[in-house]
Parts: C-alpha cells; sequence; structure tokens
C-alpha cells in the first residue's frame, strides 16, 4: 500500500539553523521598518509596508531557493499471527468436541477475517511447539492452512510467554499484532505468576487472546506425589498425594487412591475431597526386595470427570539396601567365626544378625537355665519367618542335624533361587561333615558332596589362585592380577581343608588345594562360587581365613582378608558393580544429561540408547556375546493409562559384544507408558542379565490441571483484547505498520527566476520612491 | 586275659571316641590359651589353662587345644594364639620395644590379654608393672573398671560377681580399643581358682567363698574364654529381652 504527499522543501545549501535566521532576519527588518512607519496615515503605511514586504520576500526567495517536492510513499508490509495451542490439554472433549477442534476453526476464520487482512498485511498461523527443542526453547512452528485438519493436540510443554518470544521475526514485514487462542493452562512464566508485562510489551504489537474451554467443568486430578529419590529396602517409604479437585460437586466425597508397584497393588487410601483445594493424603510402602521398579498412583475414574487421562501418575524407583542384611550361624564359637564377626560387625553397611550354638546335646550341665545367657536357637523364626528379609545367609562350621533343622533346607534352597545369597564356610561341622550331603541346600552349593567320613584333611595348606580367581572380584585382592595372585600367595596357611568330591556343573573354582585331588582328578576346590537361580553361593572348604587378618601379610591391619570377605559380600548380593552383564540407559545423550531416574522422553522423541558390557566369569571383557533385547510392557490400571501396544517388534535387534565386551542399540520410539528393558546374554555357558525400568513421560503435566484459566489469558493480552474463542476476531484492533520507505519523489522550484528578482528590487524601488514623496527622508 | 584286655581296650576306644569332640581341622584350628611369660612367677598357669580347656569343651561347644602353650612377645608363634594369659606374681620384666610393639600389633589385631594377678595384693610389682605395660602398650587409654552391665558378665554365664581363689576385686578392669576390650585384668586370682596338682587335687583352697566361689571363678574364666571367641555376641540385640528377664529372675 503507498500514498502521495506534497511539501515545499529548500534547495539553498543551507543548513536548517541557517534557513531560520534568515527568515528571522527577514521578519525582524520587515519588524523594523513597520515600525519606522508609525507617525504615517496607516494608507500610506501600509502600501509602503506591502512593498518592502514583497520586496523581503523575493529576496528569500533568491536566497533559499524554494521548490515544491512530491513524494509517493510505501508502507512496510505487515502481518498478524494467530498461535495456537496444539498442547495436550487442548486435546480434552467438551460439548462434543474437543478445544482443539474449537481452536483451529478460530484460525480458519481468522486467515479470511477482513478485520485481519489487507493487501498489505498477511494472516499467518503458527502452532505451539510439541515440546522444547534440544537447547530448551519453545519455538512455534509454522501451522499450514491445509494442514489444519490434520492437527493433533500433543503438546507436552504449554508456555506460552516462552513461545511468543520465540516467534520468528521476518525481515520484510512488521508485526501488526498476535492472537493467542488457547486455554490459558500454562505451565511457564505465564501460570507461574511471575510478571510478564515487561517482557510481552518487548514484542511491540498488541496481544489478542481467545480461550477456548469451559472453566466450568469438572475433573480430578493428581496433582503431584512426592517421594524420596530412591528408597531402601524393608524401610517405609512414603508417597505423599495431591489430589486437586475441580470444579463443583466434588466435597466431601470420598474416593480411593491407589498405589501400585509393577503392576500389583501395595497400598490403598481414601481421600476426602474438596472443592477447588488440594487435599494431600499419604501412602506407605515397605519394599521387600531391592531393585528397580515402576510405583503408579491412580484413582479410578469418575462419573462427570473431564478426563481420566490425570488420574494417573508412574514413576520408576530404585529400591537400594541401606545395609546388607547378614544371617551368621556357627555351630560352635571358633576364631574363624570371631574374626568374621567382627569384620561384619564393624562395617556400617552391614546389619549382622549372628547365631552360635554355645552348647552342645552333650554338653555338660552344671548351672540351671537362669544361670546361662543361652537362648534357644530360634530355627522357625530365622528358617521359616524371616529368611527372605536377609541379603546372605552364612552357614559357618554349621552342622543342621541336631536342631531338627532337615524340614527348612528345602526353604533355604528357596530362598537362594529366588535371589537370596548363601556362604558356606568350612569346619569338621560344614559340608559332609555337616551331613550336607544329598540335601536340598546340596543342590545349590558350588561344590558336590558324598566324601567318605571324615571327609577333612587336617594339614595345614597354602591354597592356589585358579585362572578365573585370578581376575574374579572376590579372590582379586589387588588391582594388578600379577599383585593378587601374589599376595594371595603370601597369605598364611589355612589349618586344613574339607574335602568335597568335586566343583559342581556350572560353579567357577576360584582357589584349589596344591596337592589333593577330587574324585574327578582334578585339584580339590577350597573356594568356589556358583549362581543358583536368580541367587549366590560361596563354598570355602577351610574355617581359617581368620589366619590372613590375624597373621596376614598387613601386619595386623589384615587388609586381605577385609578384602576378601568385602568383595565375597559385595558378590553374593549381586552388588551391580559386580553384574556380568550392565545394561545402561542413555536418555538424554542429545541434552548431555543422562538420567538415572529411568525416565525417557515424550511419545515419539528419537533418541536415546541402550549401552550393555558384558564380562565373564573371570571378569574379564567377553567379545563376541550374544546380546538380546527385550521390552515388558507394565500395565497401567485399569481404565487409565494409554491402550497396549504390540511390543513383539519394538526391542532393539540382538548383537554382538565387541572386543571391549560392549554393545550399544538405539532406544525403540515408545509410546507413553512404563517398560522393563532387559538385555539377556549367556556369559561363560551361565544365562546373564541385566534390565532397567523406562517410563516413556506422556502428557501428565498437561493434563495435571486441564481447567481453562481466564485470568492467565486476560494476563497474557497486553495491549490488546482479552476475548472467548466464540467472539471471534473481528475488530482486534493492529497497530499501524511504522516503517516506511519512499517509493518516488519530484521536486519543482518555485518562484527562482530573473523576475522574481526583478520584481523584488521593482517593489522596493517603488516603495522607497514613495517614501522619499510622502516626506520621509 | 589279653582277650579280656582288648576288648576292654576296644570298648574303651570307642567310649573315648563316642565322648571326645570333633576332630576340627587340625591341632592347629582348636582354640587354645596362651600362656604369656614376662618373668612373672607363675607356677599355676599351665595346669589352670588345662583345666579350663577341660571345662570348656565338657560345658560348651568349643573344641580346645588338648595343651597350653607358652609365648613371649618376641615369639613368631605369637599370632599364632588371640588369646594370652599373663597369669602370677612378682615383677615383670622390663619388655623392650619390638616386645612391646609386637604384642600391641597382636591386640590391635584381634586379640585378648587377660592379666590375673596370683597374690591379689593391691599396689604390688606385679600390679604395678601390669599397670606400666598396659600404659605403654596403649597411652590414650588406660585400665577402666568394667561396668556390671558388660557383655564379658554374660557371654555365657550370667556372672555377677567376677570372683577367682580370692575376692578382694569386685569388678574387672580393661583397656578398651574401638568397643573391643584388649585387655581385661582381674586381682582375684581367677586361674588360681583353677589349678591343679599333680594329683589331680586343687591346688589351692579358695576364700572365702569355698567350692561354689571356686565355681563361680570357673564361669568367670570360661566367660573370658567366650569374650575372646563371640566378643560382644551376647550384647546383640536378640538376646537382650531374655538375659533381662534371666537377671530378674536372680541369676547369679
Amino acid at each position: 500500500m503507498s500514498d502521495e504527499l506534497t511539501r515545499i522543501v529548500s534547495h539553498a545549501a543551507l543548513s536548517r539553523a541557517g534557513t531560520v535566521l534568515v527568515c528571522l532576519v527577514a521578519v525582524a527588518t520587515l519588524g523594523l521598518w513597520a515600525w519606522s512607519l508609525r507617525r504615517m496615515p496607516l494608507p500610506r503605511r501600509v502600501t509602503l509596508l506591502s512593498l518592502r514586504a514583497v520586496g523581503i520576500a523575493a529576496a528569500l526567495v533568491v536566497v533559499l531557493q524554494p521548490a515544491l517536492r512530491r513524494e509517493r510513499r510505501a508502507h512496510m508490509p505487515s502481518r498478524v499471527v494467530v498461535l495456537v495451542d496444539e498442547s495436550a490439554s487442548m486435546s480434552l472433549p467438551e460439548h462434543g468436541r474437543t478445544r482443539l477442534d474449537t481452536a483451529l476453526d478460530v484460525a480458519r476464520r481468522a486467515v479470511d477475517d477482513p478485520s485481519l487482512r489487507a493487501p498489505d498485511r498477511s494472516v499467518e498461523l503458527y502452532a505451539l511447539p510439541p515440546r522444547a527443542d534440544h537447547d530448551g526453547k519453545l519455538t512455534p512452528v509454522t501451522l499450514p492452512r491445509q494442514a489444519l485438519d490434520a492437527q493433533t493436540a500433543s503438546g507436552t510443554d504449554t508456555r506460552l510467554v516462552e513461545s511468543l518470544e520465540r516467534l520468528p521475526r521476518s525481515p520484510d514485514r512488521d508485526l501488526a499484532g498476535v492472537i493467542v487462542v488457547s486455554d490459558g493452562a500454562d505451565h511457564g512464566l505465564l501460570g507461574s505468576g511471575a510478571d510478564v508485562r515487561e517482557r510481552l510489551l518487548a514484542l511491540d504489537a498488541p496481544i489478542h487472546t481467545l480461550m477456548v474451554g469451559d472453566p466450568q467443568l469438572r475433573d480430578l486430578t493428581i496433582d503431584h506425589v512426592a517421594h524420596d529419590d530412591f528408597a531402601f529396602v524393608r524401610t517405609p517409604i512414603s508417597f505423599e498425594v495431591e489430589v486437586r479437585a475441580v470444579g463443583g460437586g466434588w466435597q466431601g466425597r470420598s474416593v480411593p487412591v491407589v498405589l501400585r508397584r509393577d503392576g500389583q497393588v501395595v497400598a490403598t487410601t481414601q481421600v476426602v475431597l474438596s472443592d477447588g483445594a488440594p487435599r494431600k493424603v499419604s501412602l506407605r510402602h515397605v519394599p521387600e526386595r531391592v531393585g528397580e521398579f515402576v510405583f503408579d498412583v491412580s484413582i479410578p475414574p469418575q462419573p462427570g470427570e473431564l478426563t481420566p487421562r490425570n488420574n494417573l501418575s508412574r514413576f520408576p524407583l530404585r529400591v537400594v539396601r541401606d545395609r546388607v542384611r547378614v544371617l551368621q550361624v556357627c555351630g560352635r564359637p571358633s576364631w574363624d567365626e570371631r574374626f568374621l564377626r567382627s569384620l561384619l560387625k564393624r562395617d556400617p553397611n552391614i546389619d549382622l544378625v549372628s547365631f552360635f550354638i554355645l552348647r552342645t546335646p552333650s554338653s555338660v550341665e552344671v548351672a540351671s537355665t537362669d544361670e546361662l545367657s543361652l537362648i534357644q536357637f530360634p530355627t522357625d523364626e530365622l528358617f521359616r519367618q524371616s529368611l527372605h528379609t536377609f541379603d546372605l545367609v552364612v552357614l559357618q562350621n554349621f552342622d543342621f542335624g541336631p536342631y531338627q533343622m532337615g524340614i527348612y533346607l528345602p526353604e533355604i534352597r528357596r530362598y537362594v533361587e529366588e535371589g537370596g545369597a548363601l556362604a558356606m564356610l568350612g569346619g569338621e561341622l560344614s559340608f559332609d561333615g555337616g551331613g550336607w550331603a544329598n540335601t536340598a541346600v546340596e543342590g545349590v552349593l558350588p561344590v558336590e558332596l558324598g566324601v567318605p567320613a571324615p571327609a577333612i584333611d587336617t594339614h595345614a595348606v597354602h591354597a592356589r589362585l585358579t585362572t578365573a580367581g585370578k581376575t574374579h572380584p572376590l579372590t582379586a585382592l589387588a588391582l594388578d592380577v600379577e599383585e593378587s595372585a601374589r599376595v594371595f600367595g603370601e597369605l598364611p596357611a589355612l589349618d586344613g581343608v574339607n574335602l568335597v568330591r568335586r566343583a559342581r556343573a556350572g560353579a567357577t573354582v576360584l582357589a584349589v588345594h596344591p596337592t589333593l585331588l577330587d574324585a574327578d582328578r582334578q585339584p580339590l576346590p577350597i573356594i568356589a562360587v556358583r549362581e543358583a537361580g536368580k541367587g549366590r553361593v560361596l563354598s570355602v572348604g577351610s574355617d581359617s581365613t581368620w589366619r590372613w587378618a590375624f597373621e596376614g601379610p598387613a601386619q595386623g591391619t589384615g587388609r586381605p582378608y577385609e578384602r576378601f570377605w568385602e568383595s565375597a559380600i559385595r558378590w553374593l548380593v549381586r552388588d551391580p558393580a559386580l553384574s556380568l552383564l550392565r545394561l545402561d540407559l542413555d536418555l538424554d545423550r542429545d541434552s548431555g544429561q543422562a538420567s538415572s531416574r529411568g525416565t525417557a522422553s515424550p511419545v515419539g522423541r528419537d533418541e536415546g540408547q541402550a549401552s550393555v558390557t558384558a564380562v565373564g566369569p573371570d571378569y574379564l571383557p567377553i567379545a563376541g556375546a550374544k546380546v538380546e533385547f527385550s521390552l515388558e510392557r507394565i500395565v497401567d490400571p485399569e481404565g487409565l493409562g494409554s491402550p497396549s501396544v504390540d511390543l513383539a517388534h519394538a526391542a532393539p535387534e540382538a548383537g554382538a559384544t565387541d572386543e571391549r565386551g560392549h554393545v550399544d542399540r538405539p532406544l525403540p520410539t515408545l509410546p507413553e507408558g512404563a517398560y522393563r528393558f532387559v538385555a539377556s546374554s549367556t556369559l561363560g555357558g551361565r544365562p546373564a542379565r541385566d534390565e532397567k525400568i523406562l517410563v516413556v513421560a506422556g502428557t501428565e503435566r498437561e493434563l495435571a490441571d486441564p481447567v481453562p484459566r481466564p485470568a492467565l489469558m486476560k494476563a497474557l493480552a497486553v495491549g490488546g483484547e482479552a476475548r472467548t474463542a466464540s467472539q471471534g476476531t473481528s475488530g482486534l484492533s493492529l497497530r499501524a505498520p511504522r516503517e516506511v520507505r519512499v517509493a518516488a519523489s519530484e521536486d519543482r522550484p518555485l518562484w527562482t527566476s530573473p523576475l522574481t528578482l526583478f520584481v523584488g528590487f521593482l517593489a522596493l524601488a517603488l516603495a522607497w520612491w514613495l517614501g522619499r514623496r510622502w516626506g520621509r527622508r | 586275659m589279653t582277650r579280656l584286655l582288648v576288648i576292654a581296650a576296644i570298648l574303651m576306644a570307642v567310649m573315648l571316641m563316642a565322648t571326645s569332640p570333633a576332630l576340627a581341622l587340625g591341632d592347629a584350628d582348636r582354640f587354645d590359651v596362651a600362656l604369656l611369660s614376662l618373668g612373672q612367677v607363675d607356677a599355676d598357669g599351665q595346669s589352670a589353662v588345662e583345666r579350663l580347656g577341660w571345662e570348656l569343651e565338657k560345658r560348651t561347644s568349643v573344641v580346645v587345644a588338648p595343651h597350653a602353650v607358652n609365648v613371649t612377645p618376641s615369639d613368631p608363634t605369637l599370632r599364632r594364639h588371640p588369646l594370652l594369659v599373663l597369669h602370677g606374681t612378682g615383677p615383670l620384666a622390663p619388655l623392650p620395644e619390638q616386645g612391646l610393639d609386637a604384642l600391641r600389633a597382636h591386640l590391635e589385631a584381634g586379640g585378648l590379654l587377660f592379666i590375673d594377678a596370683a597374690d591379689g595384693k593391691v599396689d604390688d610389682a606385679f600390679d604395678r608393672d601390669v599397670r606400666t605395660l598396659t600404659r605403654r602398650l596403649f597411652p590414650r587409654a588406660s585400665l577402666a573398671p568394667l561396668s556390671a552391665e558388660h557383655v564379658l558378665y554374660k557371654t555365657f554365664y550370667l556372672v555377677g560377681a567376677p570372683v577367682g581363689r580370692v575376692a578382694q576385686d569386685r569388678v574387672v578392669e580393661a583397656v578398651m580399643l574401638d568397643g573391643r576390650a584388649v585387655v581385661l585384668y582381674s586381682r582375684n586370682d581367677v586361674y588360681g581358682a583353677l589349678a591343679r596338682d599333680k594329683l589331680g587335687a586343687f591346688s589351692h583352697g579358695v576364700e572365702p567363698g569355698g567350692e561354689p566361689q571356686r565355681e563361680l571363678a570357673l564361669r568367670l574364666a570360661l566367660n573370658i574364654a567366650m569374650y575372646a571367641l563371640c566378643l560382644d555376641y551376647k550384647a546383640d540385640q536378640v538376646h537382650v529381652p531374655f538375659l533381662l528377664q534371666r537377671r530378674r529372675t536372680g541369676g547369679p
């Protein structure tokens, strides 16, 4: 659009000040002349003054050289931006259609609205970004008009002010105004109540808001679940749940709040609702196993709710040991028992429960029970009721026979196979000497029994490390393999050993007798380990490792002894650092922020990597090991969460480890939900697996408080109007274009001819002549 | 007659096998008490330790080495014996620094030294030298009476009065290191109450309590052995309610 402008300009080479000065001199001259003629009769005075004014004017024309300039001016094109909120809260249905449907209708009409469009003013459609980009910015995306019918409301991050600040600038189009179509469910600066006026004024354009959604709708939402970042096994953990009831009709109603772990209900409580105000309830749970789990808190869908999708909050939670709980059962007091107890008691990370058999049935009684400090050996409490509460059971030179424990041996085996750890330490009451052959417990031991009595060798011996023993963490007494073997070789001799038939298939023998052979003519195993089911078992065929502490090479500090047993306990209770197969999920590599919480990016985000490291039973990297991946969906509560998906082909393809024992795979794109991501392999002939929880974040935050917020939309309308969508865009004020440019210009000189000079001279001469005649001197 | 002797010998052997404790993993693996020799006069230690071992095997499940051993601080086999007993009377020979270091390292590594004054006198040479020795061993710790609630008094028997051949002190003193008693000191001649002569009779009378007091002295000696083997096992929470109840019902 353009228009024409005509004005007078000066061609004289004078500055503006010079021009003004010349004009002032002319006016002053004319004023002096008028003052000098004050006594003259008026007709004569007017005549003379007019002639002199003509002369002065002619002189000014000559000096200033005026010209008539005609210009044609062109305005900068401008644009009106319509910003449509496509966040998940806009997907909510109201009165038969979604908020987004309403917003897109507004956008369609705005494009054709004559009050917005003009020859040099366009209407541009943008949508809020579905989520922040890798830099954390929220740059709106172009919304092609032809694509309006294909839009979905799936954005996870409504931050209106931040997005407006990132509106793309146009170098050749001025911003005439912004129209925001949203429900106002903002989670950024605007929603936080911050003063955003100054930031919005920087846009230098009026901002109009058109609100969609019905503020009177009813909804229940789990606003927030507060909990610790991790939980300790066998220690209560609280989940503080904040429930918000929006809209009327909730007051006094009681609804259940359910806590689930991996899909299983573990706690339930009731919350009494209050209209508008959030209510808090607490759920308590005592995790009994270590590991990583998916917890979720949910409220069953209630009649008349806006949406049930915000009735669920799920999150991963790692359950760790605060202290390793160890049960130490000894057949008789001995130095071996005493030094191991001392070490275990000293370790602040170990919760030790000891039971020592201080007196046998054949012991002489010379005192009444009240004079003794002895208590009944609580076999039922230990081996039936509380066995699962221990991370490690140490049977140290212990024979079960005198205590009617035969009925509990299957319990011990089941405990191991379900993930418990067992250590059987030697002595004449252990292994075959304790009658453990052909029992349920023997089946999980790393060695086979069945050696004829006395099944012991009483000669002092220096145990010798096997090849596996030199690298296995349990017998790695120094960082360097050779140094470790040297330290082990210098340990004090053992006083004797238990004889066993052979190492059990699948066991790893770490230390052997240098001369004695087993039934297979192989060196007699002294220290061996084995994985039995989900548990781990250690056998030490001697009861004199205490000499490593008391007579050890560290001159009394007992470090090799401590290192051996600390490593043994870590290995037995599956310290993650000693796992053969280790799976790590790098969930946000692009931002450089690996998540340890297992919360992945939102739906459809294509990033993240699964990294697996495999080592053999000797803890050396294994090359060429086939690693398989699988995914398991953790089912959401009924009526809540997202629908199930086919995971048959979702897991990454199997891969072989490289020479460093590594294999990497990109994480698949998964829909919202909770998954157990498993890597498995066979390492050293034994199955190995590791798993991680993957919670693919959805739109929980968007739906946490989906009720439209007129107040926020009003606060956003800086320089413009806050309307509802039904009021449309007609008549909204727009900023006039300020940037202009001159398309064409033409100057026509005024009176700058010799005639002007002559007329001026003539007028002055006539004035002089008449003045003389009328008596002027 | 010869046949009868053979049968008797076989029966005797069977009986011994039936009543003897298990083998342990060799003699070196059994519990033993080493008599520490620092120049004191000790006529009763050997027989007292053997008596204690016999009683230990009969009354408890501990497997005991058949004979006492004698060691000095500079003995290379010192570290084979976690429980040391310094019993006797008279002055102690000055202990050189090397021996002192070896003894200190032994105790710090987990050993226990039970000092048993045979004379039962206050401020005599033995008592004076023992206090000097403990000060040199652990300058930052000192001998102090154990409280009546200490686990030493309940490691096997519930011991009310820590008496020995005499009963002049009502307490056992101790040097504590990281919550563990590394030195125990009694001036009641506990081992003197256990000592026997070559004919098997007790070497000394027990005053003032007579034979009941000898039994109490034996119980204290057993408890000390059990403390060496089990430390504070009886202080574990699982034992507390039972032991409190028995204390209330009037155990000794």
